[in-house]
């Protein structure tokens, strides 16, 4: 018997501008590219600037959610594709979750430019063979 | 204005077991779930085979008579061999089927797997609320 089937990874990229401090990437199982189904994060890398404190934290859904991935700045100044830490139960996210990013602290000028959300599908897809 | 978008690379395996020659169309591409669902490169394909040198492998688009996207000849049994590609023919639209093709070879020249490695050709915007 013959078989095929599709694995990937991808990257989720959020490009904040403005002064908003929280922002809901929604949309992502809702067919086209990835995910459409169970998917985890491997890594998020965070661009930035802000003082001490600043802390950016992606979440599941909502800012009630499980939280995936914090970055906190320590000492204060630019940070470009710093890694966040993440908790490693809260990483599953489903087909129908949404991402949640917020940010908070660091000073009136803390600023977010970049949050790269590094994932890989959960499964494999199985693809028709004729 | 925020925006976010996806963009990624994947793998479309095709597992031939028992090995064997023949050929085989991977469909159902386009049709939503994960990658690509849209237009994509291929970058790589690896094969793999058993056997006697001299079986040929070819990638095509969507039937026998497509453009041919990769060409391998074994040498022997080999695990993950890169195949040649025709870079003019890398790229498909989120509609094309993949066509595998594999025959000829000495004796036992089967094939067990073809991988395309494959990357999306652009990022896809997703909604921000």
């Amino acid at each position: 018997m013959s078989t095929a089937s599709i694995s990937g990874t991808f990257d989720v990229v959020l490009r904040p501008t403005g002064v908003a401090t929280n922002w809901t990437i929604a949309n992502l199982g809702s067919g086209g590219t990835a995910p459409g189904r169970t998917f985890r994060v491997q890594q998020v890398l965070v661009t930035g600037s802000g003082g001490a404190g600043y802390a950016i934290t992606t979440r599941k859904n909502s800012g009630a959610g499980a939280v995936c991935a914090v970055y906190t700045e320590a000492v204060g100044g630019a940070f470009v594709d710093a890694p966040a830490t993440l908790t490693e139960a809260n990483t599953v996210f489903t087909a129908t979750d949404n991402i949640y990013v917020s940010a908070a602290g660091g000073g009136g000028l803390a600023t977010t430019t970049k949050v790269i959300i590094r994932c890989i599908a959960a499964d494999a897809q199985a693809l028709p063979v004729t | 204005m925020s925006t976010a978008s996806t963009s990624g690379s994947f793998d479309i395996t095709l597992r031939v077991d028992p090995a064997g020659t023949g050929n085989w169309t991977i469909a159902n591409l386009g049709s939503g779930g994960f990658p690509p669902g849209r237009t994509f490169r291929v970058m790589q394909a690896l094969v793999s085979c058993t056997g006697l040198a001299g079986l040929v492998v070819e990638v095509r688009k969507n039937t026998v008579a497509g453009a041919l996207c990769a060409a391998f000849t074994s040498a022997g049994a080999t695990t993950d061999s890169p195949a040649t590609l025709t870079e003019a023919n890398t790229t498909f639209a989120a509609t094309d089927n993949i066509y595998v093709s594999a025959g000829g070879g000495g004796l036992g020249a089967s094939l067990t797997k073809v991988i395309l490695r494959c990357v999306a050709a652009d990022a896809q915007a997703l909604t921000i609320t």
